[in-house]
């Protein structure tokens, strides 16, 4: 599904005097199919763009279409559901969504709700519980006697049960062991490229962003201050960081290397095997000095 | 979905109206919650309705915003109204509908009891538009002071109220943010069968608890962290100093009193 902002301005509390706008002049257009970051300082208005992609905010101007569906401030679809159905987000700390006696019900519950039969929502717990990384006796465990990391694990097999053609993802590694954090991350990848999802995530690492995203979309304080393609938007650091971002690390060796070797080097290093490569090329060619 | 009800909110803002000291307002609103009562003719509602006006306008906190936030009791008032207007059997019959007959007594009475509830949310909803809940809890805090002889745990219960207030907008927040996640899964709230809503509510109700208890236990764990030891010797950061323009307003609310006195039938 295709998704396109127009002109989209979001103002919380409209009409009062705690009014406060979150977002503004916002045009982007996601392609079905991409793995698209979001990137931002602390309230620049993330989590407030990927709530326009399943109806739960309405743009107070502007339009957002996803798909078929057009949602502006004063029309949407009479009929939530199937978008739902179609856009899995999962929150900033989404184990604080948990509720159900037993893990298994709690997966089960977005899938019922979308009118999966039950041995079918049960089938697919089992399979997406090893997915996140869980056993499957955790299946029958209450979900508050997990630990934090495991409660998430939990949330995120809630919403991957939905099966959605888009995935949004607001921060989900925050606050995960490194380990956890970049199992997550390839799972997540995989079921990009697998699954065919086309995949929106919040994140605050430039590391994960530029190893895993098509393109990138940088928001400054409610707008999108720059999109393109990871080795665009990290061409130039130093605009990056006055307005509060970096480049990821292996950006920064780069252009370390650059500087005290007086050389140019055409790979833009965004993985760490991309810059072991880069640096490699400056061996071989006897550049060294 | 929680945000036309503005009960309990705090607009910032530097008006007379809000940097009065909040036991002046504290007893400015207690004092007109009780000679709301002696009202009951035309003139006495007339001016404790002005006198509303008056201190809103003060404010500069917009009308129709405070209007707005009277909406979700408007059904409350619009019950008193219908039931006053068919029970009352007063006067002259004004109009006949089907088996019910209006009375003029009805008329007057359903419309002044109205006029009052309204009043009385009116300036208590003034008071928590225009102060912290920090100003309020050290101001009754401050008035009850002489009960702490009598080994009322006032500070206790100030605290207690400081909590409660603080923490209304979180848990409007965060009841915002798990049904947000909630729909998110396929939950509707507004509608569907009755053992639908039930569910939906259940997927609210539960996370709420839980988060509510975490954080009861994380705050109590923090200020005894902090050496919290209740009020023995507790001093304050903030003074509350009593300035002439609040002995301003009090005597304008004695002046109300006075009138509503002379004036009521
Ligand atoms: N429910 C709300 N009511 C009022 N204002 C809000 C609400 N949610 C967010 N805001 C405001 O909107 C702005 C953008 O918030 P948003 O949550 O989108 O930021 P973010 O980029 O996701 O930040 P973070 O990285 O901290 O998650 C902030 O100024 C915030 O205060
Ligand atoms: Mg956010």
């Amino acid at each position: 599904m295709d998704i396109v902002f127009e002109k989209v301005e979001h103002v919380y509390n409209a009409r009062s005097p705690l009014a406060r706008r979150a977002l503004y002049d916002v045009n982007v257009a996601i392609r079905s199919g991409a793995y698209v970051a979001v990137v931002g300082h602390t309230g620049s208005g993330k989590s407030t763009l990927l709530q326009h992609l399943n109806g739960l905010l309405q743009p107070t101007s502007g339009a957002v279409k996803i798909g078929e569906e057009t949602i502006t401030s004063h029309k949407r679809p009479n009929q939530l559901k199937p978008l739902r159905k179609k856009v899995g987000v999962v929150f900033q700390f989404p184990e604080h969504q948990l509720f159900e006696e037993t893990v298994e019900k709690d997966i089960c519950f977005g899938p019922l709700n979308f009118g999966v039969p039950e041995d079918e929502a049960k089938r697919k717990a089992r399979e997406l519980i090893k997915l996140v990384g869980l056993s499957e006796d955790v299946l029958v465990r209450s979900p508050f006697d997990l630990s934090g990391g495991q409660m998430r694990r939990v949330a995120i097999a809630g919403v991957l049960a939905l099966e959605p053609e888009v995935l949004v993802l607001d921060e989900p590694t925050a606050g995960l062991d490194p380990r956890g954090r970049k199992e997550m991350m390839e799972m997540f990848y995989r079921l990009h490229r697998e699954k065919q999802l086309t995949t929106v995530l919040v994140t605050h690492s430039m590391e994960d962003a530029a190893r895993y995203a098509d393109e990138i979309i940088v928001m400054h304080e409610g707008t999108v201050w720059g999109h393109g393609t990871p080795e665009e938007i990290f061409r130039d650091a130093d605009k990056l960081t006055a307005i509060g971002l970096s480049v990821p690390e292996t950006v920064k060796l780069k252009q370390q290397l650059e500087k005290r070797f007086g050389v140019v080097i055409p790979s833009p290093c965004l993985t760490l095997e991309q810059t072991a490569e880069a640096i490699e090329q400056l061996f071989v060619k006897g550049e060294r000095p | 979905m929680t945000n036309h009800l503005i009960i309990g909110q705090y607009v910032p803002g530097h008006s007379v109206i809000h940097r009065l000291d909040p036991r002046a307002k504290l007893l400015i609103v207690f004092a007109y919650v009780l000679i709301v009562f002696l009202a009951n003719n035309a003139v006495t509602y007339a001016l404790l309705s002005l006198f509303a006006f008056a201190f809103a306008a003060l404010s500069r906190i917009s009308f129709s915003f405070i209007a707005r936030g009277l909406k979700p009791i408007l059904w409350v008032v619009l019950f008193t109204l219908l039931l006053h207007l068919f029970m009352t059997k007063e006067g002259d019959v004004i109009c006949q509908i089907g088996p019910l007959s209006v009375y003029e007594g009805g008329i007057k009475q359903g419309a002044f009891i109205s006029l009052r509830f309204l009043l009385l949310v009116w300036m208590t909803t003034m008071l928590t538009l225009t102060t912290t809940p920090i100003e309020v809890t050290d101001g009754v805090e401050s008035l009850l002071g002489p009960l702490k002889k009598m080994r009322v745990p006032v500070h206790e219960l100030a605290l207690m109220m400081a909590i409660s207030l603080r923490f209304i907008p979180t848990l409007m927040e965060e009841t915002e943010k798990i049904m947000k996640a909630q729909a998110a899964r396929g939950v509707d709230f507004s509608g569907g069968r009755f053992s639908e809503r039930m569910k939906a509510i259940v997927s609210l109700l539960v996370p709420l608890f839980i988060s509510s208890f975490k954080r009861a236990d994380e705050l109590a764990t923090a200020m005894e962290a902090r050496g919290y030891r209740g009020g023995e010797g507790r001093t304050k950061f903030r003074q509350l100093a009593w300035k002439p323009v609040d002995t301003v307003f009090l005597a304008a609310v004695a002046l109300l009193f006075a009138l509503l006195c002379l004036l009521r039938s």
